[in-house]
């Protein structure tokens, strides 16, 4: 389970004594499994958050709990997928995927043998060798997720992963996302604009309030998987949610 | 069209870099003359610069340059920077004969002048004693460096038994000091100065290598010996006075030489003992430099005597000396 | 195609020699393209100084060059990748390094042989302060260079900064590693000449081969050598090519 208690995150101004705050007090649960979407419209300071998660910037207050535990900095529980894949340009595929497991010192043969459990996971078979260059976006980003993955995170947090690819290619990774993350125990933490995606891949949904970010609403997502983008109680909900959002304009 | 463009570009360039490379700027007026930096040899120029010996010929007299040494000096010749010039017969000869520049000699300038200095501690007491060392010379083609392959040609070694540097006079004494070299060979006052600044001391003095050595001479630029050859034999003649007060003067020469090289008095009074001022040239001494040279292989002279006749020209001395 | 390169200069080195042969442009100021052959040749037979061969020249600068590169780019890379890194550091150490970084190599002889004498060291040190500063410049620009979501993927990924160096840092800044060591192996090769005119001890080396000639006042070798000089640096440039398109694959 992981718990946001009270976070906030304010950025020195141009003048003195000046704050910009980005996140409000933000307190929330999210149990340990669930697949939760985070949206809110641009600036609004999703990434912010998701950022303090991975511990990559720190709060100005607050705390995050993780299964009782307080978290801070950067940790071996969380795992995080950027928005621009961040691949290694000069590692192969396979390379990039034991990037992780090299870091920790794991062994090579046992490094290698998981690479390549994930690469045949993946659907990246025939593309061990290949640098990032030489694949294509969605490739790209099935290789960033496997790296993550492959770390075994408590928590994998995703920074938009799917908005710089085409419809075509984020619907497959999408159900792909969902095909490899129902095998795991793993919470996801999923940011995005998008509600349409957000409504077809997660049980909760909050919507966060334009800068400084507070929680707008929470959205429990009791749709049956597959989920079913005609389905009428699907786009209720995803109207609602764009109302919201629209209002907050 | 893109072509023809580009054919006249490099005709353009072309005829542009051989009209630089062609013209030179000649001075109508005055002589312009060289000298190498502190070489006592060249003394008679000093003198007559100092005395008013051109003035009082008339001629007026520009020092176009001051010379590390005696290659530097035939650059300059070379390049028509230069009327007439101080230098050692050697890099002459080689300049010569290389086809570089277009001097001949007129007159001697001294004979004998150099020796070859090695480190105060050093325990060597001949040439072969210093087999595997480093010895500098001021340059390929000097007097200096004729002399000592000429030693070692002597004490029957071969030049690939010692390392010979190039190092320019002035920076030699620091060398030796360093003990980078172990000795070298050059120009008075630069021995002088080595062993009264206790650096190093005396092996062999020239003389004793090759006695009466012919070393520094007074050479002309053809060009102007063809075009002003009046101005050409006065300054012959103010060479010859400078010479003759030098052998007359010796008092009188010590604060002119003290001007010219900055150096102390002990060290020029040393130097001094040591060259012979002399204006009349043995020309078998000098072919036995062009054979020398061709024996090396830095030249390439068919006829020996031939070329002697050509380069060295003595004929306005001897009108000269005559009167 | 290769007639484009070809012809043209064949074209410029026939007017050449046409301006040479009829004595427009004097032989001792210019050696004619003939002329430069003909010396070429004596300097690989009979040698300058005689006795001293091309090849031997060849190999004593190339190892003086190799020197001084080889420490320069040994001290310069792990210095340009930590300077790049901690900005506190280049702080500090800036301003030292754009003090000295204008300071012309040769302006350093006078005071190389004081510190090193007359020999390989010194040479070696001036083509050492030739190359150094365009490696260093240009490692620190291939550090800051490489996107800063990469180095925080890499700490997502528990890379410590021991690891963020080693698999981050340096894989990244190659490619302007690269160019720097290109450009300061040829500044190195251009400095080797002058640098050989602080004095050569073992009388070999391209720079000695060429004040050679200049003393005894042989053109058509002093353009021979540095037409050799100037065909070596541009086959060191190409082989350096050649090894970073092997190690650089993934561009």
């Amino acid at each position: 389970m992981l718990e946001l208690v009270g976070l906030t995150k304010k950025y020195p101004g141009k003048g003195p004594g000046e704050e910009i705050p980005v996140l409000d007090n933000l307190s929330c649960r999210f149990e340990t499994g669930r697949f939760i979407s985070i949206v809110g419209s641009s600036g609004c300071g999703k990434t912010t958050l998701l950022r303090i998660l991975a511990g990559l910037e720190s709060s100005s207050q607050g705390q995050v709990i993780l299964n009782g535990r307080p978290i801070s900095g950067v940790t071996d529980q969380m795992g995080l997928v950027f928005q621009e894949y961040a691949l290694f340009p000069w590692r192969t595929t396979l390379a990039n995927i034991q990037m992780g497991l090299e870091c920790v010192g794991l062994e090579r043969v046992q490094r290698e043998r998981l690479a390549r459990e994930y690469i045949q996971a993946f659907g990246l078979q025939g593309f061990e060798d290949h640098y990032p260059r030489e694949l294509s976006g969605g490739m790209q980003q099935r290789v960033a997720i496997a790296r993550t993955l492959v770390m075994n995170p408590r928590v994998i947090l995703m920074d938009e992963p799917f908005a710089s690819l085409d419809n075509q290619t984020r619907n497959d990774l999408q159900e792909f996302l969902l095909t490899v993350w129902r095998t795991r125990v793993d919470m996801v933490i999923f940011v995005t604009h998008n509600v349409d995606e957000a409504v077809f891949l997660s049980d909760q949904i909050l919507v966060l309030t334009p800068r400084p970010a507070r929680i707008a609403s929470v959205f429990p997502v009791d749709l049956p998987r597959p989920r079913d983008r005609t389905d009428q109680e699907f786009n209720t909900l995803r109207r609602n949610i764009l109302k919201i959002l629209k209002d907050q304009r | 069209m893109k072509k023809k463009i580009s054919i006249l570009g490099i005709v353009f360039l072309l005829i542009t870099l051989g009209v630089a490379i062609r013209s030179s700027a000649a001075d109508l007026k005055s002589v312009r003359i060289g000298y190498l930096q502190n070489d006592i040899h060249q003394l008679a120029c000093w003198v007559a610069l100092e005395k008013g010996f051109y003035t009082q010929e008339g001629l007026e007299v520009k020092v176009a340059g001051i010379f590390k040494a005696g290659p530097e000096l035939m650059s300059a010749f070379a390049a028509g920077a230069l009327d007439m010039g101080y230098v050692g017969i050697a890099p002459a000869t080689a300049a010569v004969a290389n086809k570089a520049a277009r001097v001949v000699v007129l007159a001697q300038a001294n004979s004998e002048g150099s020796a070859l200095v090695i480190r105060k501690d050093s325990p060597a007491q001949t040439l072969g004693d210093l087999k595997g060392k480093s010895l500098a010379v001021p340059g390929h083609s000097t007097v200096q460096d004729f002399l000592l392959r000429k030693a070692i040609a002597k004490a029957q070694l071969t030049d690939q038994q010692f390392s010979i540097m190039v190092i320019k006079p002035p920076e030699m004494i620091a060398a030796l000091r360093n003990k980078d070299i172990e000795g070298f060979i050059a120009w008075e006052p630069f021995p002088a100065k080595a062993a009264t600044g206790d650096v190093g001391r005396v092996l062999s003095p020239s003389r004793e290598i090759w006695p009466d050595h012919p070393c520094c001479v007074l050479a002309a630029d053809t060009q102007f010996l063809g075009s002003r050859p009046e101005e050409a034999k006065k300054m012959v003649r103010a060479h010859v006075r400078a010479t003759d007060f030098i052998n007359q003067h010796p008092k009188e020469i010590i604060p002119i030489a003290l001007k010219y090289t900055g150096m102390d008095e002990k060290t020029i009074l040393q130097a001094l003992k040591n060259v012979k001022y002399a204006y009349a040239l043995n020309r078998e001494a000098e072919k036995e430099y062009v054979h020398f040279l061709s024996q090396w292989k830095f030249i390439k002279v068919e006829d020996g005597s031939a070329f002697v006749t050509r380069f060295v020209n003595l004929q306005l001395l001897n009108e000269i000396l005559k009167k | 195609m290769t007639r484009d390169r070809i012809l043209p200069p064949l074209f410029f080195l026939l007017i050449w020699q046409a301006l040479s042969a009829l004595e427009w442009i004097p032989s001792y100021k210019l050696p004619s393209p003939l002329q430069i052959v003909g010396g070429l040749k004596e300097l690989i037979v009979v040698g300058l100084p005689p006795g001293h061969p091309l090849h031997l020249h060849l190999l004593f600068s190339l190892y003086r060059v190799g020197m001084g590169f080889a420490l320069a780019a040994l001290v310069a890379v792990p210095l340009g990748l930590s300077l790049g890194w901690w900005r506190r550091w280049r702080r500090i150490v800036s301003p030292l390094l754009e003090v000295i970084r204008p300071i012309p190599p040769l302006a350093w002889i006078p005071i190389a042989i004081l510190w090193f004498g007359i020999g390989i060291q010194s040479a070696a040190f001036i083509i050492f302060l030739g190359a150094f500063f365009p490696i260093l410049l240009n490692t620190v620009s291939g550090v800051l260079s490489i996107n800063p979501t990469l180095i925080e993927a890499a700490r997502t990924l528990q890379a410590k900064e021991r690891d963020i160096f080693l698999k981050v840092l340096w894989p990244g800044a190659i490619p302007s590693i690269f160019v720097g060591l290109r450009i300061g192996m040829g500044i190195g090769w251009m400095t080797l000449v002058a640098a050989e005119f602080t004095g050569v001890r073992e009388g070999y080396g391209l720079g000695y081969m060429i004040m050679t000639a200049r003393d005894i006042q042989r053109a058509d070798e002093i353009v021979a050598g540095m037409l050799i000089i100037g065909l070596i640096g541009m086959l060191i440039d190409w082989v350096i090519r050649i090894i970073e398109r092997r190690i650089v694959r993934w561009r």
